[in-house]
């Protein structure tokens, strides 16, 4: 089990002034702030685990802010990414919000915007993670079914009743409630709408189509 | 002496245009009127003993008013024609075939007028494939119809003329009208008195020495020896008129050549009239559809090499302007980002500083103002390198002529003042004495000021701009004066501020830009509204040789 990590705010600034000013700003907020001088040595930090979130200048020596957001992306760390720019311009701007960041400051920003973005960075960090966490619960629980359970599960997520499931799987209408409570209780679910919210939640089921309540 | 280019403007061929009814009549009974005019005139030419006209302008009529004003002309073509027919074949050409002759004629004009608007034909003849396509048009749509027609109207009045005879006479007659009479009436019709106010003498001088010519030719009292060669004198007069005149004044004078030169043919006066009026009037067709052709032609030529140079002068101011344009972009987006990136750290240091503060921890205040400071003389830095940049960029300073600065200068704005039509009254005496600048940078202060004078008067049809320079002992004092409508007077107290434009398009540069130079030179920008209207920009220069009101040494002159 590794330590429990705690959220951090990881800085990417090439300019050592500013890099050391913002630092020491959200330090006397009591965040936890890691800097780095280009967008590699931030990849080579971070990954899929790592809480926190990323404050990062759009112009970096190499790989630049948007790019680096876009590989943090394709990597698989969902980290909320704010970025600061001493450019400012509206286009760039627009691109890296479409591109999925959270926020976009312009170099000098007021000490109170900067808190408040990462603040609300980090919060959702936290939503991200604890609705991941709760999928990847459900994702195990729904790989101890046995084959049969599944089958009456895919079924039911079809919205087909007890009787026409028994007579597809060409078994008895007792046997087809005997699996449906047991996969019940082996999902957790407290209801036939909580087991279908369950699994639809999962990547596996995303796609089904629903007719049942 | 280069003149803008007729209007684009083409007409519109439908018979639901939007002329009231009143114009289409009038403009119906001039066809009419003119049509039967310059029919009467084309019987003049007539060999006995069947009354061929060998020459033919009334068709030419028809395609001009009918390509200008619509197919609404049409009708009046028709009576038109109807008139010619029935006052001089009279009774000998029964009434159906007459008919046949008309429709066959309208039906001639209407398919000339269609194909001139179809293929775009542009009356201002600016471009070669506006004379060519004239040209077919004429000789095809035009004249082969009518030509067929007026053909098929003689084989049937008279029994002894077979058709194919008498087609080929009937097509050069109709052609050599059509080239005379159609390019002059669709030039002065489509473009009126336009461009007509400038080079005068040339106009007057060009149609004396024509007409000079013409009447000695035609009208008999020089041998043929003598009077054949001087007819090619004409040549190079309308050679330069198309060089030199607007379109309408060419083709006029082309015309009025023409119907001299038929008109003493037609009389039996003149070189061509000896071999009997058939042939002679052939022989002078031949001659006058290549004086035509000549005339067309270079005049076209002409237009199309203008306004090429025309296009290539606009394309280098759009690539000045967005040159300018970007080079401010590229500077204070850099600029900012130099700025900015200090500034950041100055403003988080002091918000940090703030907090440390109230946290009393002192030590670590004390670090963060430390740096606080450092940052702030950073960016301090940052804009001093920047002056010292831009200092460095001054050209090297000659010594020069007043005049031989501002001529230059003339000189390239020239075809935009006459574009615009503005009037520009130069004084700058020759005996100025030299003064010491970097020619790039006032000519481009006299550029400004002169771009802005320009307008300021545009809308005037009197627009005049003043330059003038004046030795003031210890400077040269140019000024620009315009007779526009003056500078708003909230506007003179930021006149010269960056960004202050307050003319659309502009981006504000100009008179800033304008005014830094002169100060790099020692000298002084202003500007001032005059009590009658109109605004006065002053700028001085220094001398380079101060006092020089008391002559120039020759010893120093030379000095260059």
């Amino acid at each position: 089990m590794p330590a429990v990590r705690h959220p951090q705010v990881y800085l990417v600034d090439d300019d050592p002034d500013v890099r050391s000013a913002v630092t020491l700003l959200l330090k006397t907020e009591d965040f936890r702030v890691s800097a780095f001088g280009d967008a590699q040595a931030l990849l080579d930090t971070v990954d899929d685990k790592t809480p926190g979130c990323a404050v990062l200048d759009v112009r970096l020596p190499g790989m630049d802010g948007i790019s680096l957001q876009r590989e943090l992306r394709n990597r698989g760390i969902r980290m909320p990414v704010i970025f600061i720019t001493g450019h400012g311009d509206i286009p760039m701007a627009v691109r890296a919000v479409n591109e999925g960041a959270l926020d976009f400051l312009e170099k000098p920003f007021r000490d109170d915007s900067l808190i408040e973005a990462v603040r609300h960075a980090l919060a959702t960090d936290e939503d991200q993670r604890a609705g991941a966490a709760e999928m990847a619960q459900v994702e195990e629980r729904l790989a101890a079914l046995t084959p049969r359970e599944r089958q009456v599960l895919e079924a039911l997520l079809e919205g087909k009743p007890n009787k026409l499931i028994a007579r597809d799987l060409d078994v008895s209408v007792r046997t087809v409630e005997i699996h449906r409570g047991n996969l019940m209780q082996k999902m957790g679910a407290k209801s036939a709408s909580h087991l279908a919210r369950l699994a639809l939640a999962c990547s596996e089921f995303r796609d089904q189509p629903v007719s049942a309540g | 002496m280069p003149i803008a280019p007729l209007p684009q403007t083409r007409p519109s061929l439908s018979f639901k245009s939007a002329d009231s009814g009143i114009l289409v009549a009038s403009r119906s009974a001039m066809l009419i009127a003119l049509y039967y005019a310059v029919g009467l005139w084309g019987y003049v030419f007539t060999p006995d003993p069947y009354g061929i006209p060998l020459v033919w302008p009334a068709t030419g009529v028809g395609l001009a008013f009918t390509y200008l004003y619509g197919y609404r002309m049409l009708p009046a073509l028709g009576i038109a024609t109807g008139l010619i027919l029935w006052q001089f074949t009279e009774d000998a050409m029964p009434l159906v075939e007459a008919t046949g002759v008309v429709l066959a004629t309208m039906a001639g004009v209407g398919l000339g007028a269609w194909a001139l608007r179809r293929f775009g034909f542009s009356p201002g003849f600016e471009r070669l494939r506006d004379v060519l396509l004239l040209l077919v048009v004429g000789a095809l749509a035009a004249s082969g119809l009518a030509a067929t027609a007026g053909a098929w109207a003689m084989a049937v009045s008279i029994e002894e003329l077979g058709f194919s005879d008498t087609w080929w006479l009937c097509w050069v007659a109709d052609l050599i009208g059509f080239l005379l009479v159609t390019p002059a009436l669709i030039a002065w019709l489509a473009a009126g008195r336009r461009h007509l106010d400038s080079g005068l003498p040339m106009i007057v001088l060009l149609a004396a020495s024509l007409i000079g010519v013409s009447a000695l030719v035609y009208s008999g009292v020089l041998e043929t020896g003598l009077a054949m060669p001087l007819s090619y004198a004409v040549f190079p007069l309308v050679m330069l008129a198309a060089l030199r005149c607007p379109i309408q004044i060419t083709t006029s004078l082309i015309l009025i050549v023409g119907a001299i030169a038929l008109s003493g043919t037609g009389w039996g006066l003149g070189p061509f009239a000896d071999a009997g009026l058939e042939q002679s009037l052939l022989s002078l067709n031949a001659q006058l559809a290549l004086l035509v052709l000549t005339g067309l032609l270079l005049a076209a030529l002409r237009n199309e090499r203008e306004s090429a140079e025309a296009r290539g002068r606009q394309h280098l101011d759009d690539l000045a302007r967005a040159g300018r344009l970007s080079t401010l972009g590229e500077l204070s987006a850099s600029l900012a980002h130099e700025l900015n990136q200090p500034l950041c750290a100055v403003t988080s240091y002091a918000s940090a500083s703030r907090r440390l503060l109230d946290r009393e921890r002192l030590d670590d205040l004390r670090d963060a103002l430390t740096q606080l400071d450092s940052n702030a003389h950073r960016a301090a830095e940052t804009i001093r390198q920047v002056r010292a940049t831009a200092m460095s960029e001054t050209p090297r300073q000659v010594a020069m002529a007043p005049r031989d600065l501002i001529t230059p200068v003339l000189e390239l704005l020239d075809p935009e003042l006459k574009r615009r039509r503005v009037r520009i009254d130069v004084d700058v005496a020759r005996s100025l004495p030299h003064i010491r600048v970097a020619p790039v940078q006032i000519e481009q202060v006299l550029v400004n000021l002169l771009r802005n004078a320009m307008e300021a008067v545009e809308t005037r049809l009197d627009g005049t701009i003043r330059v003038a320079a004046r030795n003031l002992g210890t400077a040269l004092e140019i000024t620009v004066t315009d007779n526009g409508p003056g500078i708003p007077e909230e506007r003179l107290a930021t006149l010269f501020d960056p960004f202050a434009t307050w003319k659309s398009g502009g981006i504000g540069l100009g008179l800033p830009i304008s005014r830094s130079l002169v100060e790099a030179h020692g000298g002084q920008l202003t500007a001032t509204n005059l009590d009658d209207g109109g605004a006065r920009f002053r700028f001085t220069l220094p001398l380079e040789v101060p006092d020089a009101r008391s002559q120039t040494p020759a010893g120093l002159s030379g000095r260059r």
